[in-house]
C-alpha cells in the first residue's frame, strides 16, 4: 500500500472513532470523513513587514537599518518574545506564545513570490492565482485544490468571509461567501419565507438552472443554521460586534460544527505601513493584536478540530529592509509565512535566512525570496491534504519541483 | 470596424495597454536611457519586460496553445523595446512614441524568421505577422462564435469563420456578416442559450423594469458583489462570456436578490449620487450593492415594478413555465419572478 493510501485509510478509520456522535449526517456518510484534513488561509492584503513579525534580533543590522522601527531585544520595555535566541515574534502577538511553546506554530522566513513586482495589485494576484508573473489565469488555487481534493463537492465545502467572493475561490467550483461581522446572519430577501417559497416553485424544475439554485438554498439554510447554533452557544445569540476576533471565533465554531466544512478563506487588510510605522507599539502593533488575539481565538474554537487544521498566513511580499525617511518601510520582496495547527512542525523558523547583510539583500534592499510560497502550500497540501503528485501540479501549474520541505509539516 | 491589424496596432500603441502590461518599462538589457533623460517613468525602467509580449501572442492574437515558445515572448519584447507613450497630455490616439534609446538593437530569432535591426518596424512587422497568422484566424474565429453562438460553437461555423477571415484579409465586418448568415447562428437550439454575465444580467434587467437611473451606485455595487466590477477586470484576458464561469450557486441567489429588490423598488437609483472624496472604487461599488435593509431614504426609492408591462416587455422569451409561476403567485412578487427567471437569466 502506497504512504499516501496508508494515511488516508488511518485517517478515514480515525475519523470515525474520534468522533461518533459529533454530527449523526456526518457519522452516517463515509464519505464526510475525506473532508477531516482542514485548512484555513489568511490573507494580509497590503504587504505585512515580516520583518517586525519575526524578528532577526541577535543581528546587529536590523538595529542599525532601523533605528526607530525596529522592535527591542526580548526583555527590554515593548521587546520581543524571544523564539529561538535568533529570532523574535512581536510584542503584540503574545496571544500566540503559547502555541509555539505547545510546537504548533511555525514559521518559513524569506519566503514569497519568485515573481518580482512591487505592485501590491499583481503581487496579490499572483499570490491568489498560484501562478506567479502570470496574469491570465482564470481561477484561484484554492479553487483548483476545491477541483481535486478526494470526497464529494459539497456547496458547503469552501468558505470566505468578506465582502465578495475572492479571487482565490473563483473558478469553477462553488464557495460559499459570508459577510464579516454581524452582516453575516442578516438575512437576505430571498430567505423571507414568501420570496423563498415563491422562487422555490419556480425553481423546482430539472434543469441545470433549478438544480444549481437548490444547491444555493440548501447551502444558504444549513449556513445560516450553523451560524445561528454557533451564535447561541457562544454569545447567548448576541449580535457579534464587527473584526477579525470575532471572526475568526465564529470560523473556528462553525468548523467544530459543520464536519462538511473543510477550506476556509479570510483576508485582511492595513499592513501597507509606509509612514510611521511605530516598532513594539504604534500602527503596526495595532493591525498585528488583533490578528494574534483572532488566531489564538480561532485555534481555541477549532478545539479537536484544531489537531487537523493547518493555518497558513500570507502577504503579497514582503517590506524594504531599511526604514525609509518617514519611519516606515516600502514595498520589498521575500516576507514571512505563518503556519498554525496539530499537523505543523512548530516551534521552529524554517527556511533559508541569509542574514542582513547588504551582500544577501535582493536588489541590495529587500528580503531574498529563498522558498518559493508555492512550496510551502505544495507540502501542506500534500503532507496534510494528502493530494497526489499529479494534483499538486494541477493547484501549482508550472511549480518548481525543487524548494519542496517536508520538515515544515510533522511525520 | 475594419480590418483586425488595425485593432491590433491601435491597442499595441494605445497608452492604457502600453501601461497596462508594462511595455513602457521595457528597455534593452543594459540600457541606461532612463537615467540619462532623468525621465520619472524611464527612470523605473530596468531591463526588459515581456509581459505585453506575451499577452499579444497568447491572448490578443495566436491563442494559448498556438505553440509559441519562450524564447519567442523574450524575443518579440526586444523587437518591442522602445515602444512607450508620452506621459504628458495624454490622448487616447497620438501619445506613442517609438523611443530609440531603449530600443535593443541586435538581431534577434522570433518564431523562426531572422530579424535585422529596424528600430520601430520591427514590432509592426511582428504584428504583420501575428494579425495574419492562421492560428489568429482560427483564434479570432472562436472568441466572436463563443460571444454571439454558444459557449462552445459548432467545429464547422468556427472553421467557416476562420476561413473568411483568411480570405478578407481579417476584416471583421465580413466575419460577422457570414456569422449572422450562418445557420448555426439560427439555429433554435442555441438562440438564447447563452447565460448572461453579471454585466448583461444587471443591465438587462435595469432596462427591462423601464427605470429612470439617476444614481447608478446599486448596480455598480451589485456588479462588485457579483464578482464583475465595472472596468475592474483582475486579469488581461477581459470577463468571460460563458456559463462556466458566472454561474454558480452564489451567483444565482445573488441575482434573485437584486431581482427582488430592483421589481419592488428598493433600490435607491433616484438618490443623486454624492461622491464621499474615496478613492477606493472596489468599496464605494460594494457598499451600493442590493442592500434593501440598508436603504431607508424611501424618497429615493422608485414604484414597483409593474408585472403585466414586464411580461410584454419581453414577449416570447417568457417561457409557459415561468408565466404559469407567475400567474400562481401572488400580485407583489410576480415582476421578481420574471426579473429572477430562469428566462432572464439567458439571452
Amino acid at each position: 500500500m502506497h504512504r499516501r493510501d496508508f494515511m488516508h485509510t488511518l485517517a478515514l478509520g480515525a475519523g470515525g472513532l474520534i468522533l461518533p456522535g459529533a454530527n449523526v449526517w456526518a457519522a452516517s456518510n463515509p464519505d464526510t470523513a475525506t473532508s477531516k484534513h482542514k485548512l484555513i488561509v489568511i490573507m494580509l492584503r497590503g504587504a505585512v513587514d515580516g520583518l517586525s513579525v519575526v524578528a532577526p534580533y541577535s543581528e546587529a543590522n536590523y538595529y542599525r537599518l532601523r533605528p526607530e522601527i525596529a522592535v527591542a531585544r526580548p526583555g527590554q520595555e515593548a521587546g520581543l518574545i524571544d523564539l529561538d535566541g535568533h529570532f523574535g515574534l512581536h510584542p503584540a502577538l503574545q496571544p500566540l506564545q503559547d502555541l509555539w511553546q505547545q510546537r504548533r506554530l511555525a514559521f518559513v522566513h524569506a519566503s514569497g513570490s519568485p515573481d518580482g513586482t512591487r505592485s501590491h495589485f499583481d503581487a496579490q494576484d499572483y499570490l491568489e492565482s498560484g501562478t506567479p508573473g502570470r496574469k491570465a489565469t482564470a481561477e484561484g488555487w484554492m479553487d483548483r485544490l476545491l477541483a481535486v481534493l478526494p470526497g464529494p463537492a459539497l456547496p458547503t465545502r469552501a468558505i470566505s468571509i468578506g465582502p465578495v467572493l475572492p479571487r482565490i475561490l473563483r473558478g469553477r467550483v462553488s464557495a460559499i461567501n459570508i459577510a464579516s461581522g454581524a452582516a453575516a446572519s442578516r438575512p437576505t430577501l430571498l430567505d423571507r419565507p414568501q420570496v423563498g417559497s415563491a422562487f422555490d416553485q419556480l425553481y423546482e424544475g430539472q434543469d441545470r438552472y433549478a438544480s444549481i439554485y437548490r444547491e444555493a438554498q440548501t447551502a444558504r439554510k444549513e449556513m445560516m443554521s450553523s451560524m445561528e447554533s454557533e451564535s447561541q452557544l457562544a454569545d447567548g445569540g448576541a449580535p457579534l460586534p464587527n473584526g477579525f476576533p470575532n471572526d475568526a471565533a465564529r470560523l473556528g465554531g462553525l468548523f467544530r460544527n459543520d464536519p462538511r466544512i473543510q477550506c476556509a478563506f479570510v483576508a485582511l487588510g492595513g499592513w501597507d505601513t509606509h509612514a510611521n510605522q511605530g516598532a513594539g507599539s504604534g500602527q503596526l502593533a495595532n493591525r498585528l493584536a488583533p490578528l494574534g488575539q483572532g488566531l489564538a481565538t480561532l485555534a481555541r474554537r477549532l478545539g479537536p478540530v484544531f489537531d487537523d487544521t493547518v493555518i497558513v498566513v500570507m502577504s503579497e511580499f514582503g517590506r524594504t529592509v531599511r526604514q525609509n525617511d518617514n519611519a516606515g518601510t516600502d514595498h520589498g520582496h521575500g516576507n514571512v509565512m505563518w503556519l498554525l495547527g496539530g499537523a505543523v512542525a512548530g516551534g521552529k523558523v524554517h527556511g533559508d535566512w541569509r542574514g542582513m547583510e547588504e551582500a544577501n539583500l535582493n536588489e541590495g534592499r529587500d528580503l531574498p525570496v529563498t522558498t518559493d510560497f508555492r512550496a510551502v502550500l505544495a507540502t501542506v497540501l500534500e503532507r496534510h491534504l494528502k493530494l497526489s503528485d499529479k494534483q499538486l501540479l494541477q493547484v501549482f501549474p508550472g511549480m518548481p519541483a525543487h524548494g519542496f520541505d517536508a520538515g515544515l509539516m510533522r511525520a | 470596424m475594419g480590418h483586425f491589424r488595425e485593432l491590433l496596432g491601435a491597442t499595441a500603441k494605445h497608452p492604457a495597454m502600453l501601461f497596462y502590461l508594462n511595455n513602457w518599462l521595457s528597455v534593452a538589457q543594459g540600457d541606461q536611457s532612463g537615467q540619462r533623460s532623468g525621465n520619472a517613468a524611464a527612470g523605473k525602467a530596468k531591463g526588459l519586460n515581456e509581459n505585453f509580449a506575451r499577452e499579444v501572442m497568447e491572448l490578443h492574437t495566436l491563442g494559448v496553445d498556438a505553440g509559441d515558445t519562450q524564447k519567442d515572448v523574450t524575443e518579440l519584447a526586444r523587437m518591442l523595446t522602445g515602444w512607450t507613450f508620452a506621459p504628458r497630455g495624454l490622448r487616447a490616439d497620438g501619445s506613442f512614441v517609438f523611443d530609440s534609446r531603449r530600443h535593443d538593437n541586435g538581431d534577434k530569432n522570433w518564431m523562426g524568421h531572422q530579424v535585422a535591426a529596424g528600430g520601430v518596424s520591427e514590432g509592426e512587422w511582428a504584428l504583420d505577422i501575428l494579425a495574419s497568422h492562421s492560428a489568429t484566424a482560427h483564434h479570432i474565429a472562436f472568441q466572436l462564435a463563443q460571444y454571439f453562438v454558444a459557449d462552445n460553437p459548432a467545429p464547422a461555423l468556427v472553421t467557416l469563420l476562420t476561413r473568411r477571415f483568411q480570405e478578407t484579409n481579417g476584416d471583421i465586418r465580413a466575419v460577422l456578416k457570414t456569422l449572422f448568415a450562418s445557420p448555426q447562428f439560427w439555429d433554435p437550439a442555441v438562440v438564447g442559450s447563452k447565460f448572461k454575465t453579471p454585466y448583461q444580467y444587471v443591465v438587462s434587467g435595469a432596462r427591462a423594469a423601464d427605470i429612470s437611473v439617476v444614481n447608478v451606485q446599486p448596480l455598480l455595487g451589485t456588479l462588485a458583489q457579483m464578482g464583475m466590477p465595472l472596468y475592474g477586470c483582475q486579469t488581461p484576458d477581459g470577463y468571460k462570456n460563458t456559463e462556466a464561469a458566472w454561474l454558480n450557486p452564489d451567483a444565482l441567489t445573488r441575482r434573485i436578490n437584486f431581482a427582488t429588490a430592483l421589481a419592488a423598488g428598493g433600490l435607491p437609483f433616484a438618490r443623486p449620487y454624492a461622491s464621499d472624496g474615496s478613492l477606493d472604487m472596489n468599496k464605494k461599488q460594494r457598499d451600493g450593492a442590493a442592500q434593501p435593509q440598508q436603504n431607508d431614504n424611501n424618497r429615493s426609492k422608485g414604484a414597483p415594478v409593474d408585472a403585466s408591462r414586464l411580461l410584454t416587455t419581453l414577449g416570447p422569451s417568457v417561457s409557459g413555465w415561468t408565466r404559469a409561476a407567475v400567474a400562481d403567485s401572488q400580485p407583489g412578487l410576480r415582476a421578481a419572478l420574471v426579473l429572477g427567471s430562469p428566462d432572464f437569466m439567458r439571452h
